[in-house]
């Protein structure tokens, strides 16, 4: 995300009308009416807010003082402004693997615990309100906690449409979440996840009383009128308390927990065993990168196409954080889990198709900004990707050149030859002749033109060239 | 009520009837008391207003129950 000039409220940041987010500067402010500054309060006398914070699964959170405040927020309206440490690099659900979506909704849930286990609760159990740090899952609204009175959780529909209707369609259905996330911003209602699931899928963990049951009582409820506040109230006075919520959130953290994902062999990922070029190259290849990289330190570099993230690993030595890229989910799910295991928090794995990257959605589509929009990287590495957008998705070598320099940073960039047999397997499923310009001398003209090429070395197999370059002007 | 309304409300303005009554289901055995205590008076209701002929004519399956809790 851009860093503001003068103060301005995040575009995301208005369904919840007792708090919001305003960037001012480098800061992350959060700004509390009346009643969420009550709440404010009860959740920082709280044992595990503190916790939480510290082993860093709740974004850290100090109260700005009086004389700091700016003028970005008036006393009356906003008593309470906290400031957020600031996230690395911004990522939303439909970017994210099953892994992730899953370790993200298991935090989410064990927050929810230790909240009403302190006589708190979360008004809402929003994807987004979770972000990553590496291969860690931060929760970053804290307005979303307030004081519990009773009753069942008002965050339960939210959660279902954005965690746990798409981590069940892709664990029993081998069905992409991410497409759906991606096309709404509400997640997946009951009613499509249902029409979705086949009689025997009821038979299914979670299948029965989140999908099936959900549905029909929501479509039963559905132009009653009776209002979800009186259902509230009903079930409040019925008995619907902390050990009944604890005892549903409960059951759900270990219905997330227990779902797995369980697609077959991609191509990709086993690509390191598969690929054509030898460990010699491939040294020299990953001393070419470290000797291009390591004379300046990027703040955020970009690895595209980073497949198993050899190359990310070896990036993450010089420079801030790395967002490592791959249309790969299986890929990436694999890449993640590795990094988690080593609980790395400098490497963000994400799902992205480089030809198809996140679009911007939600309200006035600003709530949630493009990936293009959020990506503002001091280095790029494009290692063994051209060849698949210039011939895997037609795209003409001249628009790849002026994409890469619209990036704006230090590009580390790749070029398989047209004789490499991995350029010859993409050629081999596209008409002959289609591409006669995909060629090193064409590739390096477009290059030079945009860019000031620093070094470059091709590989001894003689098919791949690589090349360190600033965007030139 | 279109259904678009219902679904897609702000959530900080509606939580959903129906994802809040399945939370009783959701909630297990600790739900069972609660699912009890609401539905009983809606089941028996009907039959306790000794006018079943009426409420079948005009199909009210969700006519109020008789010994509904008061708000809060």
């Amino acid at each position: 995300m851009g860093v503001f000039e003068a103060p301005s409220v995040d575009p995301a940041s208005f369904r919840d009308p007792g708090s919001n987010v305003v960037y001012a500067g480098a800061d992350v402010l959060r700004r509390l009416s009346p009643v969420a500054a009550e709440h404010w309060r009860s959740l920082a006398g709280t044992t595990f807010f503190g916790e939480r914070v510290s082993n860093g699964q709740i974004v850290a959170t100090e109260e700005v003082r009086r004389a700091e405040r700016r003028d970005v927020a008036d006393e009356n309206s906003w008593p309470v402004v906290l400031r957020h440490e600031r996230i690395p690099f911004v990522s939303y659900p439909y970017e994210w693997s099953f892994s992730q979506l899953q370790d993200a909704a298991a935090l989410h849930i064990a927050l929810l615990l230790d909240a009403l286990g302190e006589g708190m609760t979360m008004q809402d159990g929003y994807a987004y309100n979770l972000q990553f740090r590496g291969a860690a899952p931060v929760f970053i609204d804290i307005g979303s906690f307030e004081t519990y009175a009773g009753g069942p959780w008002p965050g339960y529909r939210q959660f279902c449409q954005t965690f746990l209707f798409p981590l069940l369609l892709q664990a029993h259905k081998n069905f992409s979440f991410r497409p759906l996330l991606r096309g709404q911003i509400n997640g997946i209602e009951p009613a499509q996840v249902r029409g979705l699931m086949a009689g025997p899928d009821l038979a299914r963990a979670g299948v029965l009383k989140h999908v099936a049951l959900h549905n029909a009582v929501d479509a039963r409820n559905a132009g009653k009128g009776e209002g979800s506040r009186a259902t509230a109230d009903q079930l409040r006075a019925s008995g619907f308390s902390d050990a009944v919520a604890a005892a549903a959130a409960k059951n759900m953290g270990t219905l997330v927990r227990k779902l797995r994902w369980k697609p077959g062999d991609s191509h990709w990922t086993t690509y390191q065993q598969t690929s054509t070029y030898t460990d010699a190259e491939r040294d020299q290849k990953k001393t070419f990168v470290r000797d291009a990289l390591s004379p300046r330190r990027a703040g955020l570099l970009l690895d595209l196409g980073c497949n198993d993230g050899t190359f990310s690993l070896l990036a993450q030595d010089h420079a801030d954080y790395v967002v490592a890229l791959d249309n790969d989910e299986q890929t990436i799910d694999l890449m993640y889990r590795r990094l988690r295991a080593e609980g790395n928090t400098k490497i963000l794995p994400l799902v992205i198709d480089l030809t198809d990257p996140s679009p911007a959605i939600g309200w006035r589509s600003r709530e949630r900004p493009s990936f293009l929009e959020r990506a503002e990287p001091d280095a790029v590495l494009a290692l063994a990707l051209v060849h698949h957008l210039a011939i895997g998705a037609n795209i003409p070598l001249p628009e790849v050149v002026s994409w890469l320099r619209s990036l704006g940073g230090h590009l580390v960039v790749e070029f398989v030859g047209p004789e490499d047999p991995m350029s010859r397997r993409l050629l081999s499923n596209k008409p002959a002749g289609l591409f006669p310009d995909y060629r090193l001398e064409v590739f390096e003209t477009l290059l030079a033109e945009r860019f000031d090429i620093e070094r470059q070395l091709t590989l001894a197999g003689g098919t791949r060239t690589l090349y360190s370059a600033f965007p030139r002007g | 009520m279109p259904s678009f309304l219902h679904a897609g409300a702000p959530y900080y303005l509606d939580a959903g009837t129906g994802s809040m009554l399945v939370q009783m289901a959701v909630a297990g055995v600790a739900g069972a008391a609660v699912f009890a205590k609401v539905f009983w008076a809606r089941i028996t209701g009907p039959f306790r207003r000794n006018r079943p002929a009426d409420l079948a004519e005009t199909e009210q399956p969700d006519a109020q129950p008789q010994h509904q809790p008061a708000d809060d």
